[in-house]
């Protein structure tokens, strides 16, 4: 169940994604393979932090049925989401290495703190951001590392911020409506 | 004071082995490898890691001014040395600064005194050295990006990584014989 849910929450940013932002930028901005507000790099990261490897199937499905829909063209489309589900674990594997914990566990936030899930998720998005960039970069375009790598890292990093902070407001909003029905 | 001399010192001398015995054995016998300017084996990388990780971010002090003699010592040009000071210690300082941030540490803070044990330690140094080779193989593979090396940035990066892994053995093997030496 928790797996379709992951599935369900990508998808939604990826619809978003490729329907509304992608659009507005090739109308608005020069042609790129990179997006300047990737929003599903937001929503991989918040599912990969909560739900540690659960989030594996899910992010990899999600990506490839975008990817046959869209018809995004890529060397090879199951590589290329192969590629965009890896490079969350790494920033993972990382932490729980440092942490002495299983490697693709999820990571523990307090559940009263929400400055530790947005510190959390933050860096979590900038290693992932990296590592993205730098495989896509390499993998996926004819182009040499430069400002095209630059562009991946600074959409992920933009997607991620936006997704937090419709979060955090969504929370709050949330937290408030419910106080005023009980009270 | 004392730790950040004593690092600059380490630092040079890491510095001049890697510009007197390791680059030019490189040349003589990896002549296919040494065609770019990344190095298969980046010693000082490590040293640096494992600096920053024991003193904290103020390293980037001894960083910097390490690159900025030897620099100048090779005579590299102005434009050169100004992009090596900065990204040689910034790539250093972004990770240090994030992992305090998101443990929740004092953020100039280092793991000397601070009740780290041996394993904890190395896992972040690796840990750290190794954001630090990513955002240093991207930031210099950008900056030669005309150079025409292929794979570019995965030569920093294995440079980069081996160097971390030789310098934790060394620090390995010197922290067991202080052990002996006080037993």
């Amino acid at each position: 169940m928790l797996q379709i849910a992951l599935f369900v929450l990508l998808s939604i940013g990826l619809v978003i994604q490729y329907e509304v932002i992608f659009p507005l930028e090739s109308y608005l901005l020069p042609a790129s393979a990179a997006s300047i507000l990737y929003i599903p790099h937001g929503i991989k990261t918040i599912i990969v932090v909560l739900s540690g490897y659960r989030a594996l199937l899910p992010i990899f499905t999600a990506h490839l049925l975008a990817y046959v829909i869209w018809a995004v063209p890529t060397p090879s489309i199951a590589l290329d989401a192969l590629v965009s589900t890896l490079v969350m674990f790494v920033p993972l594997v990382i932490w729980n290495f440092n942490r002495l914990a299983p490697l693709l566990g999820p990571l523990p936030i307090a559940d009263d703190s929400r400055v530790v899930l947005f510190r959390v998720v933050l860096a979590v998005a900038f290693v992932s951001s990296l590592f993205n960039a730098l495989f896509h970069t390499l993998l996926f375009t004819d182009e040499p590392i430069g400002i095209l790598s630059f562009r991946f890292m600074l959409g992920d990093l933009l997607g991620t911020v936006c997704v937090l902070v419709l979060l955090m407001l969504a929370k709050k909003r949330l937290v408030s409506l419910l106080n005023k029905r009980v009270s | 004071m004392r730790p950040l001399i004593f690092g600059y010192l380490i630092l040079m001398v890491s510095m001049l082995l890697q510009f007197q015995f390791i680059w030019p054995a490189e040349a003589v016998l990896l002549s296919h490898w040494s065609e770019g300017p990344a190095s298969l084996l980046f010693l000082p990388h490590g040293i640096k890691a494992l600096l920053i990780v024991l003193v904290g971010p103020i390293a980037v002090v001894p960083i910097a001014l390490a690159h900025l003699t030897t620099d100048i010592i090779i005579g590299v040009e102005s434009g050169r040395v100004i992009f090596s000071i900065l990204i040689g210690s910034g790539v250093m300082l972004v990770p240090m600064l994030m992992f305090n941030y998101v443990s929740q540490r004092p953020l100039f803070s280092g793991v000397l005194g601070a009740g780290f044990s041996l394993t904890q330690m190395t896992r972040l140094t690796f840990s750290v050295g190794l954001i630090a080779a990513l955002l240093n193989a991207l930031t210099n593979a950008a900056w030669y990006s005309d150079s025409g090396v292929t794979l570019l940035a995965f030569r920093y990066l294995t440079g980069d990584l081996l160097g971390i892994l030789v310098a934790l053995l060394l620090w390995g093997g010197f922290t067991r014989i202080a052990r002996k030496e006080s037993a």
